[in-house]
């Protein structure tokens, strides 16, 4: 044997035993998830109860419409409510941007645009004050600095979230609008969650491509073909590009198969659809305008928030008492939407929920995902921890 | 019970006048209306809990053949359309500035 054949041996060694090592489960879901029950999969019966009772208590609360529980790549638990079932799709509202912040990882992947590439190259707009250092990166960490309120705290109705689509200035044309925001920070140095940014994220992504026909399609090449996502729509802007902010639309179980990519490391049926690192970038690293600033310092800022790209993680921040769900590990890290949209993933457990619905505005009709999360854990054997 | 009337409407007109886009309500129903029943085929009773905010300043009306949604809003008559190719849903097409609108809601 040769030393190039030794060393040929040697990388296949190392390639294979890194795809494999990480694997949390035993076959990809693909086509469809197994099945298994809530026995086999470590899960107390009836304390699993009191987690159904609490998703489905309905009368004047919160109004749950579809519930998933996937557990070590199985699925444990599926139901429905409103007339959902498991082919009627459900609007992701900010689900989306988690899914926009994956779909911008595989572009990157495959090269069609750089995590560091500055905004202002795709839209002169940018070209100005503060904003002509805005990268991509301090996009997905809803960083980059524009005047910008997610959701009044007065008025709903005078929320930049509904103007960023819903106004004559922005319809046909949203990331371009965006781009021609007034900014109040120079990037990083503000963390402010908005609607906006995955809306100009995917306008440079479409930039970037320059070729409609490859762009139209690229969501379901880079991501939904691969994983099985069948049942995905994500609207688009007269301009035709995608609204990666909160019109993407689908299934429970399928939006949780980008739950278990990213417990895969980005790997789906041993093919690298991440970059290597864009988990950890997305779902491990606070966004660092976050750490800079004390959280009063926010004009919009949550009380306790922990946020990575497009993902809302569950780290205490040093300003912060606790972090934002005391009851589920720090290591969780979720998709969250208008209404009650959620998809939890909890890497220690090798869980993944999905709940749908559709809450009121108010606390009180809201799930209360810390409770929610204390039922889960509750309900788990105490050798349910298999990871 | 007229002047109460009364007050509403010009508190109404004081809001709109308020908002920085007044077409927003007629554009956000449409769009949510047309996605609520031609992406996710919901009941109409459905949509209406859904979309509850945008209607309370605007009116709808659904057009099955053509799959589209027209809303009308104080000042602005808005139109959402499913794309042929269904994986894209609805689109916003069109947001007109439409002060006729005002009568049907007494301002």
């Amino acid at each position: 044997m040769t030393k190039h054949n030794i060393k040929i041996i040697v990388v296949l060694f190392a390639l294979f035993s890194n795809v494999t090592a990480m694997a949390k489960v035993d076959y990809w879901p693909t086509q469809a998830w197994k099945t298994r029950s809530l026995e086999e999969a470590g899960f107390d019966r009836d304390k699993f109860q009191k987690v159904l009772d609490y998703v489905w208590e309905d009368e004047g609360n919160h109004k749950s419409d579809a519930f998933v529980v996937i557990k070590d790549g199985y699925l444990v638990y599926e139901g429905y409510d409103r007339g959902y079932h498991p082919k009627r799709k459900h609007m992701f509202w900010s689900l989306t941007k988690s899914l926009t912040s994956t779909i911008i990882g595989a572009a990157i992947h495959r090269g069609h645009i750089e995590l560091d590439a500055l905004a202002k190259d795709y839209y002169p707009e940018m070209n100005r004050e503060k904003a002509k250092d805005v990268t991509l990166r301090h996009i997905l960490n809803m960083s980059a600095g524009f005047k910008f309120y997610e959701e009044n705290p007065i008025n709903i109705a005078l929320s930049d979230s509904i103007f960023v689509y819903y106004s004559k200035k922005a319809y046909k044309d949203v990331a371009k609008h965006v781009a021609s925001l007034e900014m109040k920070y120079a990037p990083d140095e503000q963390f402010n969650y908005g609607t906006h940014q995955p809306m100009l994220a995917m306008g440079m992504l479409k930039k970037a491509i320059n070729n409609p026909s490859i762009y139209d399609e690229l969501p379901w090449e880079l991501l939904f073909k691969p994983l099985g996502m069948k049942n995905i729509v994500f609207e688009r802007d007269l301009a035709g590009t995608f609204l990666g902010g909160s019109t993407g639309w689908g299934v429970a179980k399928e939006y949780a198969k980008l739950g278990l990519l990213m417990l895969e490391d980005g790997i789906w049926e041993g093919k690298r659809i991440l970059p290597e690192g864009w988990v950890k970038f997305a779902t491990q690293t606070v966004a660092p305008a976050l750490l800079k600033k004390k959280s009063e310092d926010g004009e919009m800022r949550l009380n306790v928030e922990s946020y990575g790209a497009y993902w809302w993680l569950n780290k205490k921040l040093p300003m912060n008492k606790t972090r934002p769900y005391p009851s589920a590990p720090e290591t969780l890290y979720q998709a969250m939407g208008f209404r009650g949209q959620t998809m939890g993933v909890l890497p220690e457990q090798n869980i993944i929920i999905v709940r749908m619905g559709s809450d009121g505005r108010k606390p009180k009709k809201k799930l209360k995902r810390d409770k929610f999360y204390k039922l889960l854990m509750n309900s788990l054997k105490p050798n349910g921890v298999t990871k | 019970m007229k002047n109460l009337s009364l007050i509403i409407a010009m508190a109404s007109l004081v809001f709109f006048n308020s908002c920085k886009y007044t077409e927003a309500p007629s554009a956000g129903l449409a769009k949510e209306m047309c996605s609520c029943l031609y992406i996710s085929e919901q009941t109409e009773e459905y949509c209406k809990m859904v979309t509850k905010e945008s209607r309370i300043l605007a009116k709808w009306e659904a057009f099955p053949e053509e799959q589209k949604v027209i809303a009308k809003g104080v000042n602005f008559t808005s139109m959402a359309k499913m794309d042929e190719d269904p994986r894209y849903g609805c689109t916003l097409l069109s947001v007109e500035h439409a002060p006729e609108n005002a009568k049907e809601f007494n301002l």
